[in-house]
């Protein structure tokens, strides 16, 4: 591909189309998608502090447990949980079912509820274990 | 004379199906269905060694289940986001050099990513 054309107009889009469930599931699986890319880091991170010695590890954990790292680790597991309930509904579209459209606008309603709910309660369980 | 009236020149830049478009299907959602137990495992092994000192954390390693979990999950995890960050910048970035030096960086960053996590692992695993 070589060099783009200079501007020229384009169709209207999100100006135009009704924001639908539908819609909505799909970009936030892509986004989730991409959080989860950069999140890994945190996996990452965990394992060297841990094999770093003992104040590398305090500094991972005071890090994690700052106001900011809390934020990003509740957003890493609720962004985990949404992209992977995410990746059932493309599961079960593989075997052909709920391609209708009222089917797969319920799977993605269920995403974002089913997603909420287990976010709260691994975190819940994580409290429980503190 | 030619049996088709196509230029050499296409074939020369490569134009046309990328012809992979089966195996990056393949792959996504053999990949995902790995990382569906996987994912769960990671869950549960953070909740139960987040909060641990440094000690119990270390201990937890030389198990081989939470050594292995962890490695399985990272592995299909990089390979996993590679392809999907592919879509990405393949649907979003059209400049051919930038989307050259961004499919490269996506490639080292997962590559580097994964193998510095699974080094980790083993010095874990045998508590070096």
């Amino acid at each position: 591909m070589t060099k783009l054309s200079p501007a020229r107009p384009l169709s209207p889009h999100l100006q135009i189309y009704r924001f639908t469930w539908l819609m909505a599931s799909s970009i936030i699986h892509r986004i989730t998608g991409a959080a989860l890319y950069f999140g890994l880091l945190i996996v990452a991170g965990w394992l060297l502090s841990l094999m770093s010695g003992e104040k590398a590890y305090d500094v991972f954990q005071t890090l994690l447990r700052s106001w900011p790292g809390l934020i990003v680790l509740f957003g890493y597991t609720w962004a985990l949980l949404h992209h992977a309930l995410g990746g059932v509904r493309h599961l079960i579209w593989d075997t052909g079912r709920g391609l209708r459209v009222p089917q797969a606008r319920a799977l993605a309603i269920a995403s974002f509820v089913g997603s909420a709910m287990l976010t709260l309660l691994v975190w819940y369980l994580a409290g429980a274990f503190a | 004379m030619n049996k088709d009236f196509k230029t050499p020149l296409k074939r020369a830049r490569y134009l046309g199906t990328a012809r992979s478009g089966t195996d990056h299907f393949r792959d996504m959602h053999l990949t995902s269905l790995a990382l569906l137990p996987l994912s769960a495992l990671l869950v549960y092994i953070l909740v139960h060694t987040l909060n641990l000192n440094y000690a119990d954390a270390r201990e937890a390693f030389k198990d081989p289940v939470i050594a292995g979990g962890v490695a399985l999950f990272v592995v299909f995890s990089a390979w996993h986001m590679r392809l999907g960050m592919e879509s990405i910048i393949e649907d979003y970035v059209h400049g051919e050099g930038l989307k050259f030096a961004l499919l490269t960086c996506n490639t080292f960053f997962c590559g580097l990513t994964a193998f510095v996590s699974l080094f980790a692992l083993l010095r874990l695993n045998f508590g070096l």
